[in-house]
């Protein structure tokens, strides 16, 4: 026996379609997404900012700190020592704010150290674990912020506890990025150009 | 206690005088920059020099220099101070040695009382690692990875993690609310989980303990 088809052909043909649209959809959601890096002239931006804030806001809410430390010394009445060591709790989370903008802006150990320092800080603050392979001697300082910055951008969007495989292959004139994510499975790729 | 200080800030470098001041310090010298630092110590007596990490030279002047006068004078105490906590300083800080040497935030130090116990636990010969990084390390999911760290119980690393922030037993009691035989307790049990137990000196042991939880967290992660 035949199987008995119901509706007119137009209805098959559009669950056809519809089976075929969210096969289409299935794959495209497995296939890598591109990131794109920050421009050169964003890269300098941000490490300019960073600079700022450490050398500006952030050294001067610390000595500001120093100065409350030293009024604690010479405060006799309890009263006073207690708001300056309320003072001193609130400069404390002020510094621990500007810290976040910094590292956010620019990896502090970047310039230093370079890559694998500075997104293994990253993933450390984000409670992530980081499987970081990395190929990229001799890269040029601008290409290396600029593959830093878009990995640790990326790293900062994941939550807490998750697992993350990096790989990074510089060559003359490209560095190429490749980024999996355990459990969801989402893949992305990103090419930097060498200057 | 004599305090060499090296600071590219005013601000900070002048606050900090006034405070080691107050503390009932003496600062012998008072510069912006790790060579000057170099040559005020090859002249004089220094117990501790203060550094900070990020200065000239670029970038990271203060464990350059650091290591030169760990080099010059053995006997020097160190105290670097950042405004970021990092893993990768706190290492190269371990490379310069793990005695008589210090990793601090820089607000962190701006109390008398925190000043003088940093100073005087350097002075003593210890190691004294930020808090807020030795919590982190133990916090992080590489951090509770770490092979021969997996057969710690709760409380031993709640242990381990307290003598990374470089704490006498006594401190570590007061913090966990045990007494001081119990962290002993601990502490030997830490020691035979990670295979330390050969060593003869405990002082050498603790570090080696604190080398063997930061290096696994470092391969892990």
């Amino acid at each position: 026996m035949f199987p008995l088809v119901t509706g007119t052909p137009f209805d098959h043909a559009g669950v056809v379609f519809g089976r075929l649209h969210g096969l289409l959809l299935s794959r495209l959601g497995a296939l890598p997404t591109r990131l794109r890096p920050p421009s050169p002239g964003t890269t300098e931006l941000r490490h300019r900012l960073e600079q700022l804030v450490h050398d500006g806001p952030a050294l001067r809410v610390s000595a500001l700190s120093l100065e409350l430390g030293l009024l604690a010394v010479t405060a006799t009445d309890p009263c006073v020592r207690d708001r300056v060591d309320a003072a001193q709790d609130a400069v404390h989370l002020v510094l621990d704010d500007l810290r976040r903008v910094g590292e956010a802006l620019y990896p502090p150990v970047l310039t230093g150290a370079g890559i694998e320092p500075a997104l293994r800080s990253v993933a450390e603050r984000q409670g992530i674990t980081l499987d970081l392979d990395l190929s990229a001697p001799d890269l040029e300082p601008g290409a290396r912020a600029r593959t830093c910055l878009l990995i640790a951008d990326h790293l900062r969007t994941l939550a807490e506890g998750a697992a993350v495989a990096v790989r990074v292959r510089a060559g003359k004139r490209y560095v190429r990025v490749g980024i999996s994510e355990a459990g969801s499975g989402r893949r992305h790729w990103a090419v930097v150009r060498c200057a | 206690m004599r305090v060499a200080i090296a600071e590219d800030g005013a601000l900070f470098r002048e606050g900090l005088v006034l405070l080691l001041e107050a503390a009932g310090h003496q600062v012998v010298g008072c510069v912006d920059d790790g060579d000057r630092l170099l040559a005020l110590i090859a002249t004089e007596q220094v117990d501790v020099a203060i550094l900070d990490i990020r200065m000239p030279p670029e970038p990271d002047g203060g464990l350059v220099t650091a290591e030169r006068i760990r080099a010059m004078r053995p006997q020097t105490g160190l105290l670097l101070l950042s405004h970021y906590a990092e893993t990768h300083y706190l290492m190269r800080v371990l490379e310069i040695g793990t005695e008589r040497i210090g990793y601090r935030l820089k607000e962190r130090v701006a109390g008398v009382q925190v000043l003088n116990d940093t100073l005087d636990r350097i002075c003593d010969g210890e190691i004294v690692i930020e808090p807020v990084l030795a919590k982190r390390l133990v916090q992080t999911p590489a951090g509770r990875d770490g092979g021969a760290l997996d057969k710690l119980t709760e409380r031993e690393h709640d242990v381990l993690r307290l003598m990374a922030e470089g704490r006498t037993n006594n401190a570590i009691a007061g913090e966990l609310f045990i007494s001081v035989k119990a962290v002993e307790k601990n502490i030997a049990a830490i020691f035979t989980k990670l295979d330390l137990s050969g060593d003869p000196s405990v002082h050498h042991r603790r570090v080696l303990a604190v080398l063997a939880y930061l290096q696994a967290r470092r391969i892990d992660g």
